[in-house]
């Protein structure tokens, strides 16, 4: 145990320096001759000449020529890929859009399939002792969002009241809930709309939806005409698709989260 | 003997030497494959702990800190990394790419392993060569400075199987390349015996930059300076320190100065704030007297930012490892434990983080290796592990080890069975004292 893998000798470190900082020149100059964009050259040269060298030097010495060798190829090889060929994309989902009612007609509506009457669900109740429906709104300035109502399941709830903390693209906003209510129907509906003539009071903010309780279409859009299943901001160019955030939350005494659900 | 036989026989020793030499790759390589696979997307420690009902927030949605990338879940500090990577593609600008600009290193070999199978896979990729590498680094270490085989696979086991790089596997951010640059510089500087005669100054330059190299993909470096210069300090020139130090710092200031004038990057020090906000907090706590300071200090010290990172039985072992330990291997240890952790506490009047002292697991691990060895000497020594023949003392030395190990890890592994309380915990530790103000 502990003996050295491979025992460089010190006559051999100028062709042990040569092959760390050659791959790097070699890959640096590919870059230069596929005319990247300087910023970007300029931070490839950066790490070719910083980064690069030193891993091909403790590779080199630690574990000999060949492997150094290896990883030099492989840098110039990708620099090169890199500069000439096609680069992965990753699709970022978005959130923290927004939806604007279109008209006093228009209301979003999410649905909740909650775990009504499941051991999850008796065990959160033992320790809650508020239950909240909270909504993530763009609204403007600092007032409360006058002129929006909540309606759980066609029952008005009360005012929204703005919280401190923000959310993606706008400020929380909460009201609060029983559980008798929650438990009032299999599948919860919460509405949102804006009061006759205030449409434009602030604007719901909706993002990609990972795991709703109701499936994928647990949100939707009513212009007033028609609803839409898919498309949850209308108003904007192209297909929106996703959930609003309209989530119930559950805190214990000390104001710690429970459970939540959306 | 034959000539057949004396060639079975050599072909025999050859295998069973080319097994022995290449049995620590293939086995970690098996344990940190399966637990990768097992913990990416929805299941990594640092999105599942981001979840309100995991650490208590209101900020986020009820999905979490996260952002989705082609429907994968990522905690939505890996977006400032995808900026980056994507302007080292060419897919953007340098403008606005979030405050991890410092750490463009993790995004620069992103962008090139990226171009084999995507964004989030390389990087997750990127981060299970990186913890091998840590596993094999231990391992060795383990052996070199314990001088026993048995330690070095405890220690390199132990790696494999470490809560910190479990959370962050799946996660595309450079903090698992920062616990592992740990193992593997430290390993690095025993290998070149750079706190050795004769001191030779290319060992020393080699090292400087290999550091200030980390220094592009986690502040680490900084620690790692501190331990040479605790553990080096006694044997090492004092001008081979200091050219060291000089070299890493300066290294370390090239980036951040060519970054925001010739690429344009805007380095973002949002997170660097919060670390003068910490200073700035003990500062204050002096000022108030030594009441106000002493009470900070105990704060800091049931804030849980180490047994967080490190469980019980660990920490325990460790202590009995350092009891038993060689003067070197001591020595060694707690130069690294001081400097490890001395930015963790720093920083819990801040924030109580545990994977801030998690940079720590080269010693703990190693002492816990040690202890573990001295065990089974004592065993063997005493025969409490019976009169049979050696391959059934052997055998028993195994399941003892084993049985260890199993005890020792079984937290780390619990958010594999589904568990989630222990990456709550090490994410951020919630310390009873708040929760006590706060009711």
């Amino acid at each position: 145990m502990g003996g050295k893998a491979v025992q460089t000798a010190p006559a051999t470190w100028p062709l042990v320096l040569v092959r760390s900082i050659g791959p790097p020149l070699v890959a640096a100059a590919v870059l230069a001759v596929a005319r990247l964009p300087w910023p970007q050259w300029a931070a490839h040269a950066f790490f070719l000449v910083l980064l690069v060298p030193v891993a091909i030097l403790t590779v080199d010495r630690v574990f000999g020529g060949r492997a150094a060798l290896i990883l030099g190829i492989a840098i110039v090889a990708l620099t090169g890929w890199l500069a000439v060929g096609p680069v992965p994309t990753t699709h970022v989902s978005p959130l923290g859009k927004s939806a604007v009612w279109v008209s006093d007609a228009a209301l979003v509506q999410h649905r909740w399939h909650l775990p009504l009457r499941s051991a999850d669900w008796e065990a959160a109740w033992v320790r809650t002792e508020t239950a909240v429906v909270r909504v993530c709104l763009a609204v403007s300035g600092t007032t409360r969002p006058a002129g929006v109502t909540v309606l759980l399941n066609g029952v008005s709830l009360p005012a929204l009241e703005r919280e401190r903390i923000r959310c993606a693209g706008g400020p929380w906003f909460r009201t609060p809930v029983t559980r008798g209510q929650l438990e009032a129907a299999p599948v919860t509906t919460v509405e949102i709309q804006p009061e006759p003539g205030n449409h434009l009071a602030g604007k719901v903010i909706w993002g990609y939806s990972y795991r709703p309780t109701a499936g994928a279409n647990a949100s939707r859009y009513f212009d007033g005409e028609r609803w839409h299943e898919v498309d949850l901001a209308p108003a904007e160019a192209g297909i929106q698709s996703g959930r609003y955030i309209v989530e119930l939350w559950l805190f214990d005494r000390y104001d710690r989260v429970v459970m939540t659900w959306y | 003997m034959t000539s057949a036989a004396a060639a079975v026989q050599r072909f025999r020793q050859a295998a069973r030497s080319r097994l022995r030499r290449w049995l620590p790759l293939f086995l970690f390589a098996m344990l940190i494959g399966t637990q990768t696979v097992a913990r990416t997307g929805d299941f990594g420690g640092f999105v599942d702990s981001t979840k309100p009902v995991r650490i208590d927030h209101t900020f986020a949605t009820a999905d979490g800190y996260v952002i989705f990338w082609d429907g994968i879940p990522v905690n939505g500090d890996a977006m400032s990394f995808l900026h980056l990577t994507r302007f080292m593609q060419g897919q953007r600008g340098p403008e606005g790419t979030g405050i991890y600009d410092r750490r463009a290193g993790y995004s620069y070999l992103g962008a090139l392993a990226s171009l084999l199978m995507g964004h989030y896979r390389s990087f997750v990729a990127l981060n299970a060569l990186a913890w091998l590498g840590a596993a094999l680094a231990m391992y060795w270490l383990g052996g070199r400075l314990l001088d026993s085989r048995l330690a070095a696979w405890t220690a390199g086991t132990l790696t494999a199987t470490g809560q910190g790089f479990s959370f962050m596997v799946g996660t595309p951010v450079s903090t698992l390349l920062g616990f592992a640059s740990v193992a593997m510089i430290l390993a690095f500087v025993e290998w070149s015996g750079l706190l050795q005669p004769p001191f030779r100054w290319r060992d020393w330059l080699h090292t400087g930059w290999l550091i200030a190299a980390v220094s592009l993909i986690y502040p680490v470096y900084l620690a790692l300076l501190a331990f040479l210069w605790l553990y080096g300090l006694r044997q090492a020139p004092f001008t081979r320190l200091l050219g060291l130090s000089a070299l890493v710092l300066g290294l370390a200031q090239v980036w951040p100065l060519i970054g925001t004038t010739v690429v344009g990057l805007d380095f973002d020090t949002t997170n660097s704030a919060l670390f003068t906000e910490a200073l700035n907090s003990w500062w204050s706590a002096l000022l108030r007297g030594p009441r106000a300071f002493l009470n900070t200090m105990r704060h800091v010290a049931s804030a849980g930012t180490i047994y967080a990172a490190f469980p019980g039985a660990m920490l325990l072992a460790a202590a009995c490892g350092y009891v038993v330990a060689g003067p070197r291997a001591r020595r060694w240890a707690l130069a690294l434990c001081l400097a490890t952790f001395l930015a963790s506490v720093v920083f819990t009047i801040r924030f109580v983080i545990p994977r801030t002292a998690f940079f720590a697991y080269p010693a703990i691990y190693l002492l816990v290796a040690a202890s573990l060895n001295q065990v089974i000497q004592a065993m063997t020594n005493w025969r409490l592990l019976g009169r049979g023949s050696t391959r059934v003392r052997g055998a028993l030395s195994t399941a003892v080890i084993m049985l260890g190990l199993l005890l020792l890890v079984a937290p780390s592994v619990a958010a594999l069975v589904g568990y989630g309380g222990v990456d709550a915990s090490f994410h951020y530790w919630t310390p009873s004292w708040v929760l006590e103000a706060a009711g």
